[in-house]
């Protein structure tokens, strides 16, 4: 059995791997000579000397028996020619006793014959008596045909001169010598029959034997050699016949085989290479869900198995879950549908398949994408081939952009989501989160025992907030939580085990661990106010519907007084929401134009009026590119005059506190205006620039180096003093601290008011 | 993400989270909405009740004050209409509970509490299989009729 299996082992060369293909490869020579399920086994040999043996058998008896016929039948006619001759001379020396009638004479020539040791009878009989003349008996005289089994009779008639019958003689003869002469040599026939029978049949089997059944067995030792898969097979044949034609065959089928596999592994050796080049783990699994034919080095590395033929497929991609798992119940039901399947449904199947998994590695999960491709034969799929894609490190990447920088800044990222998500979950979770953990502090403060009541609703109030946490990634917090979680669980454990209805609570550490928490959540208030672009508003904001401001604008402007007012503060919107957009895009404007530029916003918090609001959005972008192309010089030329490579653009508010900004102000740390005539007039009459400047044409003649894409053509300017100027604003310019340009934006009543003064 | 990910755009699937914390469901409601499933979130085990109607899925906190997940699903299942095929999921991090669902009357748990990137993929799987259950009624009627 051994060597049958042998074939498909794995010590095989790779050819019966391939596939799958080698463990249901036909063998060579059929399974009934295989031990295991032996019929009776008949050599060729055995069945030649059997056939032989009786062949010569046969035809030695009937040699035997014919020859034996012959040579007594040769005996008896010798013995009865000369029973004649005898019988011839003995009438013929009777002629002249019985012509003359004496006795006695018949009598003498009786006693002659006596010389004759064969002769068992004679008897002389005259002519016409019936009572003989004389007799020479040995035996009775044995009345029977002319040659008996052992006599011969012969008779004769004897005349006499003129030829009339006188008398006759009567002769027998005994066969006994001719018998016994016959017996000797039957038996000596018989030994000679069957030497020549023995002879004959050591001669065919040795024939036989060394001549066909040697070499056939040869030859199936050869087959068996091939079955094996060994290599170099020869066949221990020398002859020059039908057999040793056989045996070369065996051996050129042999090479061909040998020639064949090395073709198909070194194909396979090609595929595998391929296959282990790809970033793919691959795997085949069947029916039953097991792992079947070869895998991919990937795959071994992917899924940590040196071996993974016989593998469940379902523990390979889903291991250590439990029979609870989503996932895992339903990869098993799709693994039985699949191969239920006709052709048909399998697309509507192959949607269904897990497209990915996470697999728990040491430090981190890792992802996997999943493609699975049916293996079909005969309208089902036979096998399905899994391929997965090890994406963790495109993951990680992804992952690690967000995390890039320390830990504050990866919460602040978090936070800033947050905030661009809508803040007001979070400031409502931090409202809730602190209620809770009064609550939980109120109810073991300065405690040792607590009721069972009061601990299972300290330890509800932990579990939620631990969960909150987690969910708004404040990692520190929820692992602080878990560990009290923990704790607490403990205590729980213990506290039932006793009959009390009460939890012994031990030292304080439960209490510290509440009032860290505490901590941690100001901590992250804190982080949330600094992500905000509107800074510790955002914990005061609401969200309210437009249209209804509308509504109490226009019904409180019609009263005036401090409605109106309420009414303006809670339609205006804070200066950092405004500004929060630019920031990234100020960066991008200098960066186009080969300059380095960032926005700060001083003052975020303050409220613009809704008015202004709805026009500033424009007028921020038409001062903050100028200030770009025009203010903030080229980073050489910056580290020329020793300003650092990046310039500042600034863009703030003033208000007086509680009210409505009256100023808002962009301001650079760049070449300031005194290059542009226009600017300089207006920045030195301290009047604000008017659309008729603008419109003059002056303003763009005073720039003509800095004509780029980002300034514009001057209309813009002018259509932003006319947006400003329909709202009672204008915009002045000045000179920044830093020695760039300011302009400011405020309301013309105060400027004029100013002016005047 | 393939597009089998995603519900069937003309039947979103349904799913009802009941959690003691709002923080909790609306991060949930956030999540599983932004993958196209109609989302219904609650804290009161009677308003369960009312959302399970045509739900295909219910996910439920464990820890609830008055109540726990197991009384909660008892009440749900006894409330549930015949024809109501709504799988019943325990959301937890304890992976001793998580072992214990049969006994607590659950189909199936969801581990990692809070973490949306272990979520969703459960949550898909059970869409999987309840869109496998339909296929498989659906090859079930076409071979029926085929036969016929």
């Amino acid at each position: 059995m051994k060597e049958d299996r042998g074939a498909t082992s794995s010590s095989s060369p790779p050819a019966a791997g391939a596939g799958g293909s080698g463990s249901t490869a036909l063998p060579l020579l059929p399974r009934s000579i295989n031990p295991g399920q032996r019929q009776r086994f008949f050599s060729i040999g055995a069945k030649l000397g059997v056939a032989v043996v009786m062949v010569v058998t046969l035809a030695s008896v009937l040699a035997f028996l014919f020859s034996a016929a012959r040579e007594r039948d040769a005996l008896v006619l010798a013995k009865q020619q000369s029973s004649d001759m005898v019988a011839d001379l003995f009438a013929e020396s009777l002629r002249a006793p019985l012509d003359f009638g004496d006795a006695d004479a018949v009598q003498v020539e009786l006693q002659h014959l006596k010389q004759n040791h064969d002769l068992l009878f004679a008897g002389v009989w005259h002519a016409g008596d019936p009572k003989p003349m004389g007799t020479l008996n040995r035996e009775q005289e044995r009345h029977r045909g002319q040659v008996m089994a052992d006599l011969i009779e012969v008779s004769r008639q004897v005349k006499g001169g003129d030829g009339q019958v006188i008398g006759h003689a009567k002769l027998q003869f005994s066969l006994q010598r001719e018998n016994e002469a016959y017996t000797a040599s039957r038996l000596r026939l018989l030994l000679l029959c069957l030497a020549v029978a023995i002879g004959t049949v050591g001669v065919l089997l040795t024939v036989t034997r060394t001549q066909v059944v040697g070499p056939v067995d040869s030859l199936i030792a050869a087959v068996r050699q091939l079955e094996r898969g060994e290599r170099e097979v020869k066949v221990a044949v020398t002859h020059h016949d039908e057999i040793g034609r056989l045996a070369r065959g065996v051996e050129a089928m042999g090479s061909a085989i040998r020639d064949r596999e090395d073709r198909l592994a070194e194909a396979l050796g090609s595929l595998r290479e391929l296959f282990d080049h790809m970033r793919q783990a691959i795997v085949v699994f069947d029916s039953t869900g097991s792992v079947v034919g070869a895998q991919s080095n990937e795959a071994r590395k992917v899924f940590g198995l040196e071996v993974l033929e016989g593998a469940q497929i379902r523990d390979l991609i889903y291991p250590g879950r439990g029979g609870w798992d989503a996932e895992l119940k339903a990869f098993d039901d799709w693994l039985s549908l699949v191969f239920d399947a006709r052709a048909e449904d399998f697309g509507e199947l192959l949607a269904l398949a897990p497209p990915e998994v996470r697999l728990p590695g040491p430090g981190h999960d890792r992802v996997l994408s999943l493609e699975f491709r049916p293996i079909e034969g005969r309208g089902v799929i036979q096998r399905v081939m899994l391929l997965a894609t090890d994406e963790t490190e495109k993951r990680q990447l992804a992952e690690s952009m967000l995390a890039q920088g320390q830990s504050h800044a990866r919460q602040m990222a978090a936070m800033q989501r947050l905030v661009a998500g809508g803040g007001q979950q979070f400031v409502q979770f931090l409202r809730g989160a602190r209620e809770r953990l009064m609550q939980a502090l109120a109810l073991c403060h300065g405690r040792t025992l607590v009721s069972l009541g009061d601990f299972t609703e300290c330890f509800g109030h932990v579990h939620t907030l631990r969960g909150e946490a987690r969910v708004y990634g404040l990692e520190e917090l929820a692992v602080d939580l878990e560990t009290l979680e923990a704790r607490l669980s403990e205590l729980r454990a213990q506290a039932l085990a006793r009959p009390t209805d009460e939890v012994k609570l031990g030292s304080l550490d439960i209490e510290k661990s509440l009032e860290r928490a505490q901590q941690l959540l100001d901590e992250a208030e804190r982080l949330f106010v600094a992500a905000s672009p509107i800074g510790r508003a955002v914990l005061e904001q609401v969200t309210v519907h437009r249209r209804d401001l509308d509504e109490l604008c226009r019904l409180s402007a019609a009263q005036g007084g401090q409605l109106a007012s309420l009414a303006e503060r809670l339609s205006a919107r804070s200066l950092g929401e405004l500004v929060a957009p630019f920031a990234d895009r100020t960066a991008r404007w200098a960066e186009s134009v080969n300059k380095r530029a960032r926005l700060e916003v001083e003052g975020r918090e303050a409220l613009v009026p809704e008015r202004l609001a709805r026009v500033l959005s424009g007028t921020l972008t038409h001062l903050l590119r100028n200030a770009v192309a025009h203010g903030i010089e080229a980073p050489d030329e910056r580290e020329r005059h020793g300003k650092p490579a990046v310039g500042v653009v600034t863009v703030g508010a003033a208000a007086p506190p509680g009210e409505l900004a009256t100023l808002i102000y962009v301001e650079d740390d760049g070449v300031g205006v005194e290059g542009n005539p226009l600017l300089e007039r207006a920045r030195q009459r301290e009047a604000p620039l008017s659309p008729e400047d603008a419109d003059s044409g002056s303003f763009r003649q005073a720039q003509p180096t800095s004509e780029t894409e980002l300034s514009g053509r001057g209309m813009g300017l002018s259509a932003v003093l006319r947006d400003l100027a329909a709202f009672d604003f204008v915009l002045r310019v000045g000179k920044s601290a830093s020695g760039g340009a300011r302009f400011e934006i405020a309301r013309k009543a105060a400027v004029s008011a100013r002016i005047s003064a | 993400m393939s597009s089998s990910l995603t519900p069937e755009p003309n039947d979103p699937g349904r799913v009802v989270v009941v959690d003691d914390s709002w923080t909790i469901l609306e991060q949930i409601r956030l999540c599983l909405a932004e993958r196209g499933y109609d989302v219904r979130t609650t804290t009161s085990p009677d308003v369960a009740v009312r959302l399970l109607r045509g739900a295909d899925l219910t996910i439920i906190d464990f820890h609830m004050p008055g109540i726990n997940g197991t009384e909660l699903v008892q009440m749900l299942r006894s409330a549930q209409t015949v024809e109501s095929t709504c799988l019943f999921y325990l959301y937890t991090s304890d992976r001793d509970e998580a072992a214990r669902y049969l006994t607590h009357g659950f189909d199936g748990a969801f581990l990692k509490k809070g973490d949306e990137a272990a979520l969703v993929p459960q949550v898909e799987a059970v869409f999987r299989t309840v869109r496998m259950r339909r296929l498989t009624q659906k090859i079930r009627k076409n071979r029926v009729d085929s036969a016929l």
